[in-house]
């Protein structure tokens, strides 16, 4: 009597699904997973494009030794941890209003949802365009209104100031991406039975109660996932401060991608630049990791 | 009407004015003259031209990056879609060792930092000729699309009533012919949405195209505009004009295929 | 039309689930074969193993006089009609008919000819255009069966036809598929979870639990001498009655003794012993107050129209079901006397449920 696994057909079988799965593991090894080791390995060393005689000498942690050590990097991950609690917080909540607009407005729902997606569909570097047009300081939109209303800061020169400058960054950011957000929303609650809420209605609970201890329970996994796509993608924001500020004024607004990225296309120091690609990479590793945790936690108290 | 249903109306009303305002700013900017657009404080202007989309096209020769883009995120978008249905099916359907592994794994891998590998790619394209050069952006795409993409098909076969294909089977199709006139007709919607989003991500790219292309060229859409410069200040006009134009195709799509989209986001976001 | 042979055929899945465990079973020539038992006896797995789409762990599958076990289902010439029924959705009915032979490669006359008898044989000649959304559920199910007829198949593979069929038109199908099969003098295995449809189609019926045959014999034999407890209580409804006792001989004399009375024997298959005695409902006489074996009273009465059953409470607290032609005039409360035809009792190990 034989063993399934040796049966000949299941051989078969196996033999093509490997054949199938090469070309996209091949090239997921080709520019993903072997990249990712190189740079690991290259934080090791000192590789400066722009000295191409100094060759690559192994250097050990040094780099991360003067990452650290470096002002402007602890600048950068303070300006990324504030840019992304502050974003992710108004996409969640905005996402989660539009999410329950939209899930009651039946009838112009496919209007509604296509004019949503356009913030989402425009390049990011386009919608960054955009938001500096509006917040220029003499030919922008934003003092325009803020002067016709004579509300204070119409004569606000935005891209000058430090903090100001996050207003038209962290309003890009979250015009961008409150749709995929409601978006994900949506299904959610569109898998939540409707009987539910008419049970509740009948025991004699208000809206505002239904919302709380119905909807929002039930959409704690949804919201989790929204979470970690849209933590994980703040994270490494790059474009839209580009395009927007360039990291000014100074490097006010500049987000540890942006650093990394000058370090290794401005300065041309590779070595350097792949150390601090490679704390960007790990902390979002741990980002992911954390929220994973948090959603294993969840199936396995729905499970029990 | 209720007050439930009018507050829902208002806030989808808001809704619709926050997301259409910009784009309808940026498009009355991009038809503007160009004394109206340096005016302060900004008003709307008098009378709408086109020069700027002119000077776009012909100056700036904007064709070209949009050629550049449309190659580039059509070409990729092909490529994932084929090896992406082969591995997701291989995954869906067959029987064979560490599976759930390589599943894992490849979700894994779409978590990745572009940051993370692009002075490697940079190193590895120099080295084979490919900077400035069209393969040297499609394969560095495909980092980003084909695990996104194995993913998304993987969730979206893994839906399909399989009792078609052993049906087939037993009719004596082989499994390529039960593949070609029976499961990839069934597969298209969700092949469909992870296409279109493919082409998304591909023409809104910014960080590797800046980093491995040098030239108007071979540049695409998204760095040609945020590259403009003018002699004393950002030419407005002109990138008004370009971002509606580099924005057209992909509203297009949008518009087109709004209901796939929307399948494809929220795809294994949501479990049944 | 084929025989089909399994010889110690067994499944186990790759989480340790043992659904099929060592079945030989044998399938004769132009026969309807019923596999019946609850859900997860392993039924339609058996079916799948037959079909060649699940690879079986151990055994082999006959058909005729080829080996067909390590066959993929392309080459197996059987025939399936799922419980989905599985129409290509994309596909009008006629193109759905025709595709197994698009695919062997016969030619466009030869095709017409054989798409247009089975539409004709099922009557859904009219529906050739149509796509598999445009039907109702009856009609879809016709156009699963006549895919299948269409190839002339060695044997017919049926896994729960009736299923997903409202309760009417079960028993209408269920008559036009008994006429299909002796048209067509085909082999079929049929699998279902309804025991009245095991008893009324099957030439033969095996009853299946827990991955093993329990009795494989003709519809009579199988609801007369049931071969275990399991079969006895599976098959016929209301279901049989069935008491764990003690079978004791006294002075020459025998009997079944319960907890609250005690049934006289004329001979029994064992003494001195724990048995489980069995008796169909409808084999329990009804008399006046002390003129049975024992009295009994009456706690509820259903009536679904044919027939009434009568739910009865024995001295000792044990439940009795009878039932008896509607003529009779019984009232809730009532005390009757119950009857017992020593010659319809069935005897069941109390350990092992066979039969004794």
């Amino acid at each position: 009597m034989f063993d399934v696994r040796q049966s000949p057909r299941v051989r078969t079988e196996s033999r093509l699904a490997w054949r199938l799965l090469a070309p996209a593991l091949a090239v997921i090894l080709l520019v993903t997973l072997f990249p990712l080791a190189w740079t690991a390995w290259e934080s090791l060393h000192v590789h400066d494009l722009r000295m191409p005689w100094r060759g690559r000498p192994f250097v050990g942690l040094a780099n991360y030794a003067e990452l650290l050590g470096e002002v402007r990097l602890w600048a950068a991950l303070g300006h990324t941890t504030a840019f992304t609690a502050i974003s992710v917080s108004l996409e969640i909540t905005f996402g989660l209003i539009l999410a329950l607009i939209l899930d009651r407005v039946a009838r112009a729902r496919a209007l509604v949802r296509t004019v949503v997606l356009i913030p989402w569909a425009l390049p990011t570097v386009v919608s960054a365009l955009l938001w500096r047009f509006m917040f220029e300081d003499r030919i922008g939109v934003v003092n325009a209104v803020l002067a016709a209303l004579h509300l204070p800061g119409s004569a606000t020169v935005w891209l000058a100031d430090p903090i100001a400058a996050w207003v038209p960054i962290i309003g890009a950011d979250v015009w961008k991406t409150t749709p995929f957000v409601a978006l994900v929303l949506l299904a959610g609650l569109q898998t939540i039975d409707d009987a539910i809420y008419e049970a509740a209605r009948v025991d004699g609970a208000t809206g505002w109660e239904r919302f709380r201890y119905l909807t929002l329970p039930l959409l704690k996994p949804v919201i989790l996932v929204a979470l970690i796509f849209r933590t994980l993608d703040a994270f490494r924001i790059f474009d839209l401060v580009y395009a927007l500020t360039g990291g000014g004024p100074g490097t006010a607004t500049e987000p540890v991608v942006l650093y990394t990225f000058d370090a290794l296309f401005q300065h041309l120091r590779f070595g350097y630049g792949a150390a601090s690609a490679v704390l960007v990479f790990g902390l979002t590793l741990g980002l992911a990791w954390i929220y994973i945790r948090m959603l294993g936690i969840r199936h396995r108290d729905a499970a029990e | 009407m209720s007050g439930r249903r009018f507050a829902a109306l208002l806030g989808a009303a808001v809704v619709l004015g926050a997301s259409l305002f910009p784009v309808l700013w940026t498009l009355i900017g991009s038809l503007a003259p160009e004394e109206a657009l340096f005016r302060s404080p900004a008003l709307l202007p008098d009378r709408l031209v086109l020069d700027h989309y002119g000077d776009v096209l012909r100056e700036r020769a904007f064709l070209i990056p949009i050629r550049n883009s449309l190659v580039v995120a059509g070409a990729t978008t092909a490529l994932c879609l084929v090896i992406g249905v082969a591995a997701a099916y291989a995954l869906v359907r067959l029987r064979f060792r560490w599976k759930d592994v390589i599943l894992a794994a490849i979700l894994a891998v779409s978590m990745f930092p572009q940051i993370a590998i692009v002075s490697p790619l940079f190193l590895l394209l120099r080295g084979l000729g490919l900077i400035n050069s069209f393969p040297g952006l499609v394969l560095p795409y495909l980092s980003f699309t084909l695990p996104l993409t194995v993913w998304l098909l993987t969730s979206f076969l893994s839906q399909l009533p399989w009792d078609l294909e052993d049906a087939a089977f037993l009719d004596g199709a082989s499994r390529w012919r039960a593949f070609r006139e029976i499961v990839l007709p069934l597969a298209m919607p969700g092949v469909a949405s992870a296409g279109i989003l493919t082409f998304v991500y591909c023409w809104n790219e910014f960080l590797f195209a800046l980093a491995f292309t040098l030239g108007p060229d071979r540049q695409t859409v998204p760095v040609a505009i945020t590259l403009f410069r003018g002699r004393y200040q950002i030419p407005w006009g002109q990138v008004l004009a370009a971002s509606v134009l580099a924005s057209l195709p992909i509203v297009g799509l949008v518009i087109g295929f709004q209901r796939r989209i929307v399948r494809g986001l929220t795809a294994g976001a949501v479990k049944g | 039309m084929s025989a089909i042979r399994l010889i110690g055929v067994a499944k186990t899945f790759a989480n340790g689930h043992q659904a099929v465990a060592g079945i030989d079973l044998e399938v004769r020539s132009g026969e309807l074969l019923v596999l019946v038992g609850p859900s997860g006896c392993g039924k339609s797995t058996l079916l799948r193993l037959i079909a060649g789409l699940d690879s079986l762990t151990q055994g082999a599958v006959w058909i005729d006089d080829r080996e067909v076990t390590h066959l993929p289902p392309q080459q197996r010439d059987l025939a399936m009609v799922f419980q989905s029924y599985a129409l290509y959705p994309h596909m009008t009915v006629r193109e759905n008919l025709a595709f197994a032979l698009r695919v062997r490669r016969a030619r466009a006359g030869e095709i017409e000819r054989r798409v247009a008898e089975a539409a004709a044989i099922l009557e859904i000649d009219g529906l050739l255009d149509r796509l598999p959304r445009q039907l109702s559920g009856g009609q879809r199910q016709r156009v699963a069966l006549g895919r299948a007829i269409v190839r002339h198949p060695a044997a017919f593979l049926l896994d729960e036809p009736l299923s997903n069929l409202d309760a009417s038109l079960r028993v209408q199908t269920r008559a036009e598929l008994a006429r299909l099969h002796r048209r067509l003098g085909a082999t079929i295995i049929h699998v279902t979870h309804d025991q009245e449809e095991a008893l009324t189609l099957g030439d033969r019926i095996a009853v299946l639990r827990e991955g093993r045959v329990e009795q494989l014999a003709d519809p009579i034999e199988v609801y007369r001498r049931p071969a275990t407890r399991f079969v006895a209580g599976f098959l016929g409804s209301p279901a049989m009655n069935v008491w764990n006792g003690e079978v004791q001989s006294a002075g020459g004399q025998v009997a079944f003794i319960l907890p609250g009375f005690t049934l006289p024997l004329t001979d029994a298959p064992i003494r001195g012993a724990s048995v489980s005695l069995g008796v169909r409902p409808e084999d329990i006489e009804l008399a006046a107050p002390g003129q049975g074996d024992t009295n009994a009273t009456v706690d509820l009465i259903e009536a679904p129209g044919a027939y009434l059953i009568l739910h009865l409470a024995l001295p000792g607290g044990d439940a009795l079901r009878a039932s008896v032609a509607t003529g009779h005039r019984f009232a809730e409360g009532d005390t009757v006397g119950v009857r017992f035809p020593r010659d319809r009792l069935h005897y069941f190990d109390a350990v092992t449920g066979r039969r004794l």
